[in-house]
Order: C-alpha cells, then structure tokens, then sequence
C-alpha cells in the first residue's frame, strides 16, 4: 500500500468519522430535545417515548424497558419495534431477557432474537442513580452494536429518561401527597358542617316551640271563647282578652276578686249547689250559666266547661280552669224556631179549606183545626181523643181501610189516598188525603198528621172533563173510521160499486141491521132503488118507485132533511106501510137526502133497525157528513160516466162522420190525437200521437209546402185556419182530408190549436162524380142551346160563305175582261179572306161551346162575351123578329171565371127570353141586354124581355132541375145557370117586369170568391 | 142601274162588286127604310132584295112598292126561305127568289133578264 492509498485511506476514514460525529451529535440534540418534551410526563409515557426515539435513531430490532414506578406497585414493561412490527410482546420479551439482565451486566451481550430473526446484540443500561428506576435494553442485528458512538448515545439517552422519570416520580408523589392532604381537609369539613346542621337544627327546633308559643298564647288571648284560670280558692288568675271583653273588662281593669262575680246574681246560687260538688266530685262540670257583664249589667248565657289543672306529675290539682262560650245567638235563635213554631200553629188552626189534625200513633185525634171542624163538622171537643176511623165510609170501614193506611204510612212514611169520607151530618164528601207519620228524632212512631180536602167538585170537573175527552176520542175514533170509509169510496172505479159501498158504510156507521140506497128519476121524479141490504123482492117491489112524501124516504126527499122514524108503528105518515115494514122486520128506519153541490135531489140512503132506535146526535151527524161525501162522489162518479159515455158517443161519431180531433199544445208542442184520427192517418193508437213534424210528413209532398205555409200564417195571426190536403198513409194509400185548426187562448195567451180532420176522400169522389155528371149536363144543356141555334147558326155561316163564292166570281170577272181590274179583284179577294174568317169565327165560337171544355178559369172582359153572345143569337133574333139593344157600360171591369160558362148563362138567358116572346104578336119582340157595376164589388148583368112573363109563384121555381114552360124543352138551363153563377159566387134570380115580361138578373164578384166548388165546376 | 138591299155587309158588298164586275152600276143599302128614303126607287132598274131583314122584311118592301105602283124588277135573295115566301114572292111579281149560297150564273141571268124588261 502506497502512501497516497494510506492517506487517501486516512482521509476516508477521517470523513466517516466525522459523518459519524455529526451524525451522532445530531441524535444526542434530538434526545436532549425529547428531553424536554417529556417534562412533565408520567413514566410510562417516558419511556415510551424513550423506546421509540432509540429504536429509530439506533435502527434497533427492538428496545424494552421495565419501570419501577414505586415500590409497592410491579414494574411497569414495555416494547417497541421498528413500524409496522408489532410481533414483539413486552413481557415474553422482558422473560427472554432476564436471564441476562439478573447478572450484573454492563457490556453487551449476544442472544437469539425472540422474533426468529438469527442472533441479535443487546445493550442494557439502567436508570436512576442506584439503577432503582428499572432498566432498558436495546436490541439490533448488527454484531458491533454498540458502537462507541451508540454507546454514548444510548448513555446520554438512559440519563436523560432517568432525569425525566424522576422527575416525574417526584411530581407524582407531590400530587399524591396533596391528594392525601385534601382528603383529610373534606374529612374534617364533612365532621364540621354535621356538628354545624346539629346545631342548627336545635335552633330552629327552640325557634319552632317559641312559635308555637306565640301561637298557643295568641290563641288564648284572642279566642272569643271565656279562657279562665284561677286558683283552687276561687281566685281568679288569668283570663284571655277575649274572655276580658266578653264581660266588659277590656281596659286593662284588676280582676275581679273571686269567680263568683263573673257569674250573674240569678246563677251564683247554682254555681255553689251543681256546679262545685260536681267539679269537686267528678274533677269536670259542664253546663250553662249566665255571666255578668260588668259595663252593661246583663246576663250572657254561657255554655261553661269547667276542670282541675293538675300538676305532672302526681296529679296534684294546683287551679281550676274554664273554657267557656257565649251562647247568646244560639239562644236568640231557639226563640225564633219557637217563634215560628207557634206561628205555625197558629196558621194549621186557622186554615179552613183544609183539615189539618194529628192523630196518635193508635189513630185517635189529638188536634184539630178550624178547617177540619169546617169540613168534617164536628167541633174539637166532640172529636179529640176519638178514632179517626169514624170518618170512612161503612164500606171502607168493612174492608179495614183506616188501619191500612196508618200502617201503610207507618212502614213508608206517607199515604196519599182519594176517597169518600162522611162528614158529621152523615153526608159523603170526595176527599183527597195525606197520611204522613210522625216520628221522633229516636225513630220511634209518636203519631200521625192528617191533610185533608174536599175535592168533590174538582172531582166533578175532572169526571166531566173525561167524559168530553171520552167523547172526543169517540168522535175521533168516528172521524178516523169516517175517513175511511171515505177514502175507500174513493178506490170505487164504477158506480155501481160506489153505491153499494155507501150502503155498506152507512149501515156501519149507525149500526143499522139493514138499508138501501136510492137515486132520484128527475123524469119520474121518483126515488129508485139502485142498492140495497137485507131487503127480500116484496119490500123491493113495495118501494121500487118511491114518489115524494111516501114513506120515510118519499117524505125526506119532500122536506129535503133527513127524516128518522124511532118506531114506525107511532109515527102516522108512516102507517099505510107498516105491514110491508114488519114483513121486512124493521121498527126503526132513518132516511137521509144525498143532494147535489148544488142541492137538488140526487138520492137517498135509508138504514133500517129491527128494534126501536134513534141513532145518536153524533152518530147522525157523521152520517151527515158521509152523506155529503157519498153524493159527491156518486155525483162525480155519474158525471164520469157521463162524460165516458159522452165520449164513447164522439168517439163513434168522430168514427161514423169519419173526423177525428186534435189538440196540439204550442207551447210543448204536444200532439193529442183522438182514436178516428189515428184511424184515418192509419196509425195504432198505442203507438201514441206523432209529433207536429212527424205528422206534418204524413202530408202529400205537393200539398205540404201550402199546408205548412197556412199553419204558420195561422200560428203568426193566431188565427182560425182550413184547409184540404192530400195525407198518405203507411200503407201509400191517398187520402183528401179537411183539417180545422182553431186557436184557444188562456188569458188572452195561445196556449192550444184544437182542429178536426175530416176523411173527405169519399165525399170528395163522389162530388168529382156529381161535378163530372154536372159538366157532362152543362155541356148537354149548352148542346141543346146550341141545337135550338142550329138554323140561325146557318145562316149565320151560310152568310159569309155565299159572300165568299160571289166575291169570287166577281173576282173571276173582274180579272177576265180585256182590261182586267185588279183593284177590284184585290179588294173582292180581302173580302173572300174576311168572310172566310168570319164563318171560321162561328164555327169557333159554336166549338167551344159544345165541346166538353175542362174548368178554365181566366180573368175575362165581360163586355166582349156579352157581344160575342149577342153575335151567336143575333141571327135568330132576327128570324124570330126579335128586337135586341144592348146596354153595357164602356168601363166594365175585368171579371174572373169561367168565359164559356158564363157565355152559356147569358145565351140560356137570351134564348129564354127570345122563346118567350114567340107567342107575342101584338106587341114588339123586345130584348134588352144590360151590363154595369152594380156595387162595388159587383157587376150585374140583366136580359129583359117582352114576353108572357113568370107566374110570381114560379119566379123561383123556374131555377128547379127539370122544371120548364116549353114543349120540348128539358127544364135543366136554369137549374145548371144557376148553380155556375153560384159557383162564381154570384147569384141569378128573375123578376117579372112592371110592364109585360120577365127580367133575369145575375151578378159576378169582380174578386170571385174561391171555394172548393168554384174549382170544382 | 142595280140596288141592293141586304143587313148582311158580306153579302152586300160581294153582290155589289159581281154586279159591277159585269158592267152595270150599283148601289147597295142595309136596310128597306134606307133604300125608301133614297130616290133609288124611282130609278133604280133592279133590285136585290134579301128576304130577311130588321124591321121591315124584304116581302114588305115588295108589297110597299106594289101598293105605290113602283115596278121595279125584284130578285130575292135568302138564306133561310121558306116556299111560302117564295111563293108570295114570285106571286107579287119577282123576278127571281135564289137561296143563299146562290150561283153567280142564277143571279147575274136574273138581273139580264130584269133589266131586259
């Protein structure tokens, strides 16, 4: 080795070294450190701490410790491990290492480590001065362990711990020195504050009795009893305040010199004579004697205790003492209860309206008062010491009645009874009574008090108040079974059963055997019998038709007022029927009218008695009342079956007219339909009405709008309405009906439309069939007019048909000479054309009225048809000679109808006018043919001629069908004229001239009336 | 000249225009009292004159006009004649009685044939 390697070696080593050095000084400036910490600490903590500072400043496998803490307690051992071990327990450990530690050891040893770990070096130091604090070991796995260093360290480190734990051994046993110190302090204090309660205790024990002292002598001294003290001679010692002011000594006076002067004067004798042998004999007395009062000088009772004070012990009697009270007020009171009972004595003896007297326990009277002598009459002289029995009735007396009740008042204490009592006259009185017994305060019986009143008349008024209310409850029970009867008349559906329903209550209600019922005929003004009970068929034959003033009933109905027979045989009105009565078995009968609201006859009920009776005024009464009820009823019930067989009758007549009734109500719109109409609507009655609308669809579809619009102007005018219309049922048959509607009001408001229906469907086919035959009959009737024309219309077609061939030949001429004229010929061809059109005309005109025209209705000029008339029969007048004018105002309105029926009219006028002129010769054949405006609304048309006249007795029989004066003439032409103008609501009549002829007149309405046969005809 | 006397206008006026056609004048009247109140029947060398007409019938006037000795050939025309007429007619010295419609040779040789004489 090279110098350079040996001081490189040096200088190595020198630098661990001193690493080592700083090292070690740093661990010693921690353990000097932790020396301070642990200042103050109990050794176990020390030593912990020491352990752990060690083993991880010497990196040591473990360092133990043992503390001797004290000598009387065992060592304290602890261990610490390197963290986290915790293998190691202090005690095996202290075990493993005693061996060594027993030695006296101070280097350090090798041994096995107790954890397994191969071998390990210990160190052990010990602490304290004479090593009297415990030791401490340190174990590490290195074998050099402990190095110098460690061994200082380790050194330093045991003083260190040792400065510390004797410290803390030192501290410890200051603190429990002081603890031994404080310990014997709160002995001593506890000893103390005991003696001290003690003490206080005794006081307020003396403290208490003081008080109770105080207490006690202000009882005495302000006690309002008399508190005394004197001494065995008499002296008086002490008396309370209370006591001073009681007998007027309250200034602070001497005593009196003895007892004797607090006694008054009237009582000193018996102080000396009871009370003191008795006190001396028995050591007590008590009882009442008056004091004086010195200041006022009266007497004040006193209720006196009097005794020995005696001395304990020994019973020496040394004074004599007395509580006593003043018992002023007590007496005062007893004077008043004395007062009052005398008052009340007094008051018994005066009462009169009772009898107020005391019996002794045997029953005998030993008090009376004025009352009792009043009401029973007999004085008090006559009655005291007497039984009390002799008041009863013998009755009572029989049945042991007065020992009853003093026994039955001695076991419960009182008796309240109702009786007849007898007074002395022998006379009975109604009497209410009260026994009460009497006892004293031992219980033991000492007699009786007796109360009693005379309640005859209160008894009277209650026996009558019964009766009235017996005879309301009978009244009640009759009402209630009237009532009954009443209701169940009610549940009668028909008449019949109604009236046997009367009969049978009735008979019921008079406890009759027997009875019929009757209604009054007004036709035969007649009673019949209609029900009857327990009547055989002779009685019935006998009064089947009863007149009026006949028997019983005859002679009620006649008097209008029930009639009761008590007996028949007594009764003379009664005397021509007596035989039929006893073969019916009756002796008594009551006949009462049934008469209308309106108090007409309607019947008569009769109940029959087999014995003689008169029912009672009650009994009567009720039958009145059941009477009036009966009528009603059966009047109503009659009214009902009128009424059901009024409209059974509009039901078959609604059938056989064909027309049913409806009732709609506006406001609900409710439809009521009767049977016929739902017949004719062919509908079931059960499947009930159909509504408005409903009804409204059953119309035919092409009527309906105009139905519809009716019913509303109807409904908006509330105004009465008609129409016809077509319905179609559900079968598609078609029916033409006429409907009403009529407005009803309920106070001037619509509340209802009522309407019929009427099913004209065959009226209307059979007047289609009448208008057919009637049209076919004008047509036939114009034909013939026509027929009778036929020359004249020949002639008026055969005029301008000659015309026509000569204006053509003229024409032909005209046209054929050298210079043919054509103007001529033109104007001969225009009046070809003319003439041509002329005949056509005729031939028109004549058309038309023979052919079968339908109804046409059109809006006409009157004064054209009437020329056009006049053109038709101008060529006959002519050939008849007849001379025609014509009057017809210019400024005729327009008319509306039928043109060719009028046509026919004035042309049947006119032939008729011409024929009956054909037998004039001697005078001209005149016709005159007006027409103007007669009225306003009228025009009228007139044909006079100048013929042979009406008879006035046919003016009216020329209109008859088949009535007529010419030899072929039908007679129909005035019938059928007629009825057309009346069918333009017009009207035809014949006058006869003032000079030789007949005028017809005829008017048309400018506005037609529209009718169902102007549309028809 | 030819009157002609016929209520009927048709009638009256074709007769006028046939009778003129053939070269002879012609006057017509509606009525006998319009024909007499005309001087007519002091020239007149025919007339046509209908049977039927208002108030004073053709058979009348002829009569009239006999009665005043006035000669005037009459030819009747009618629609509705009877024989009797007819034979009264030609009795009182007519010409010719031709019923209505008539032919235009029967009337027009009537009228050559009165005027001829």
């Amino acid at each position: 080795m090279d110098l350079s390697n040996t001081i490189h070696m040096d200088t190595q080593a020198l630098d661990d070294d001193i690493q080592r050095l700083q090292s070690c000084m740093n661990d010693l400036i921690s353990i000097q450190a932790f020396a301070a910490i642990w200042s103050g600490q109990k050794p176990p903590q020390i030593a912990a701490a020491l352990l752990e500072l060690l083993v991880r400043m010497l990196r040591l496998e473990f360092a133990y410790s043992r503390i001797c803490d004290s000598s009387d307690e065992l060592p304290t051992e602890l261990v610490r491990q390197p963290l986290p071990r915790r293998d190691l327990q202090a005690h095996a450990v202290g075990l493993t290492l005693e061996p060594s530690l027993s030695r006296d050891r101070v280097n350090p040893f090798v041994m096995a480590s107790p954890s397994g770990n191969g071998d390990i070096s210990v160190a052990v130091f010990r602490l304290g001065l004479l090593d009297e604090m415990g030791i401490v070991a340190a174990a590490c796995q290195r074998p050099d362990f402990p190095t110098d260093t460690e061994k200082l360290l380790l050194r330093v480190a045991g003083n260190q711990a040792a400065i510390a734990l004797q410290e803390a051994r030192r501290l410890d046993e200051q603190k429990r020195a002081a603890a031994e110190l404080e310990q014997r302090v709160q002995q001593r204090t506890r000893q103390l504050t005991a003696v001290n309660l003690e003490l206080r205790k005794e006081i307020l024990q003396r403290h208490q009795a003081e008080a109770e002292q105080r207490k006690f002598s202000s009882l005495v001294a302000y006690s309002s009893d008399f508190i005394g003290i004197a001494s065995l001679e008499g002296k008086p010692l002490f008396v309370n305040r209370g006591g001073q002011q009681m007998v007027g000594l309250d200034r602070g006076e001497e005593l009196p010199r003895t007892i004797f002067e607090y006694i008054a004067e009237e009582d000193r004798r018996k102080v000396q004579q009871e009370m003191m042998p008795i006190l001396e004999r028995d050591g007590h007395w008590s009882g009442e004697l008056r004091f004086h009062h010195f200041k006022a000088g009266e007497s004040i009772p006193m209720l006196m205790q009097v005794f020995f004070i005696k001395e304990q012990p020994g019973d020496r009697r040394v004074a004599m003492a007395t509580i006593s009270r003043d018992i002023s007020a007590r007496k005062r009171a007893e004077q008043v209860l004395r007062d009052s009972e005398e008052r009340f004595r007094l008051m018994v003896e005066g009462i009169k309206d009772y009898a107020i007297y005391l019996l002794d326990s045997e029953g005998r009277v030993t008090s009376w008062n004025a009352g009792a002598e009043r009401l029973k009459g007999y004085t008090e002289e006559e009655v005291l010491g007497r039984h009390f029995s002799k008041f009863y009735t013998s009755e009572e007396l029989a049945e042991c009645k007065p020992q009853e009740h003093l026994d039955l008042a001695a076991a419960v204490g009182r008796v309240e009874t109702q009786g007849w009592r007898v007074r002395k006259d022998g006379t009975r009185f109604w009497a209410d009574v009260l026994i009460t017994a009497l006892r004293n305060q031992q219980g033991k019986l000492i007699g009786f008090s007796k109360l009693t009143r005379d309640v005859t008349e209160r008894r009277k008024a209650e026996e009558e108040l019964r009766a009235l209310k017996d005879q309301l409850a009978a009244e009640l029970a009759a009402m209630t079974r009237l009532h009954e009867l009443s209701t169940r008349l009610l549940a009668s559906t028909e008449l019949q059963p109604l009236l046997e329903e009367v009969l049978d209550a009735m008979i019921a209600l008079l406890n009759a055997d027997f009875g019929n019922v009757q209604l009054y005929n007004p036709k035969t003004q007649a009673l019949e019998v209609v029900a009857q009970r327990g009547f055989g068929q002779e009685f019935l034959d006998y009064f089947r038709s009863t007149q009026e003033g006949t028997g019983s009933c005859g002679t009620a109905l006649l008097r209008g007022e029930r009639i009761v027979l008590e007996d028949v045989r007594t009764d003379p009105s009664f005397a021509p029927h007596l035989e039929i009565a006893a073969a019916a078995g009756f002796l008594a009968v009551q006949s009462t009218p049934l008469l209308t609201r309106s108090g007409e006859p309607l019947g008569m009920i009769s109940t029959h008695f087999r014995k003689t009776h008169r029912p009672s005024e009650l009994e009567l009464r009720f039958t009145d009342l059941y009477a009036r009820q009966a009528a009603e009823m059966i009047e109503r019930k009659r009214s009902e079956e009128n009424l059901h067989r009024s409209q059974t009758y509009l039901a078959e007549a609604q059938r056989i007219s064909q027309t049913g009734s409806w009732v709609w109500n506006v406001s609900t719109g409710e439809l009521f339909w009767s049977d016929e109409q739902f017949r004719i609507f062919g509908l079931d009655p059960d499947w009930g009405p159909p509504s408005l609308s409903a009804a409204l669809q059953f119309i035919h579809p092409d009527d309906r709008p105009d139905v519809q619009q009716l019913l509303e102007k109807a409904l908006r005018e509330t105004s009465h309405s008609e129409w016809d219309c077509r319905i179609v049922t559900l079968k598609g048959d078609i029916k033409i009906v006429h409907t009403t509607a009529h407005p009803v009001f309920t106070l001037g408001i619509l509340t209802e439309y009522v309407g019929t229906t009427m099913d004209i469907t065959a009226r209307r086919q059979a007047e289609d069939a009448l208008h057919e035959a009637r049209e076919e009959l004008t047509r036939v009737s114009r034909a013939v007019t026509i027929g009778e024309l036929t020359a004249s219309i020949a002639h008026e077609v055969n005029q301008p048909l000659a015309a026509v061939v000569t204006n053509g030949n003229a024409g032909l001429r005209w046209l054929a000479g050298d210079a043919p004229n054509l103007d001529e010929a033109r104007q001969a061809l225009r009046r070809i054309i003319r003439d041509g059109n002329r005949a056509s005309d005729v031939i028109a005109k004549i058309r038309l009225l023979v052919q079968k025209a339908g109804t046409a209705k059109e809006e006409f000029d009157l004064k054209e048809t009437i020329a056009e008339t006049i053109t038709l029969a101008q060529a006959e007048m002519r050939r008849r000679d007849v001379a025609l004018s014509t009057a017809v105002s210019d400024d005729l309105p327009a008319v509306m109808g039928d043109r060719v029926q009028l046509q026919q009219v004035m042309l049947n006028l006119i032939m008729n006018g011409i024929d009956a002129m054909s037998e004039v010769s001697n005078r001209p054949r005149e016709l005159l043919v007006t027409a103007a405006q007669d009225l306003p609304d009228k025009i009228r048309v007139s044909v006079r001629d100048s013929g042979s006249g009406i008879e006035p007795q046919n003016l009216t029989r020329v209109f008859e069908a088949f009535y007529t004066t010419k030899p072929y003439g039908i007679g129909i032409g005035l019938s059928i004229s007629r009825s057309i103008i009346e069918a333009h609501g017009g009207q035809l009549w014949a006058v006869q001239n003032e000079g030789p002829g007949a005028t017809f007149h005829f008017t048309v309405p400018i506005q037609p009336v529209v009718s169902a046969e102007a549309h028809q005809l | 000249m030819v009157s002609i006397v016929d209520d009927d206008e048709s009638i009256r006026e074709s007769v006028t225009s046939l009778v003129r056609s053939v070269g002879y004048r012609a006057e017509a009247f509606a009525t006998a009292e319009e024909f007499l109140l005309s001087n007519h029947p002091g020239t007149a060398d025919c007339l046509i004159l209908d049977v039927c007409l208002p108030r004073t019938s053709g058979l009348d006037l002829q009569r009239q006009l006999v009665s005043c000795d006035c000669r005037i050939p009459i030819i009747f025309i009618t629609a509705h004649g009877t024989d009797e007429a007819r034979v009264q007619a030609i009795n009182d010295g007519a010409v010719e009685f031709l019923f209505k419609p008539f032919s235009e040779l029967a009337l027009l040789s009537a009228v050559h044939a009165a005027l001829k004489v």
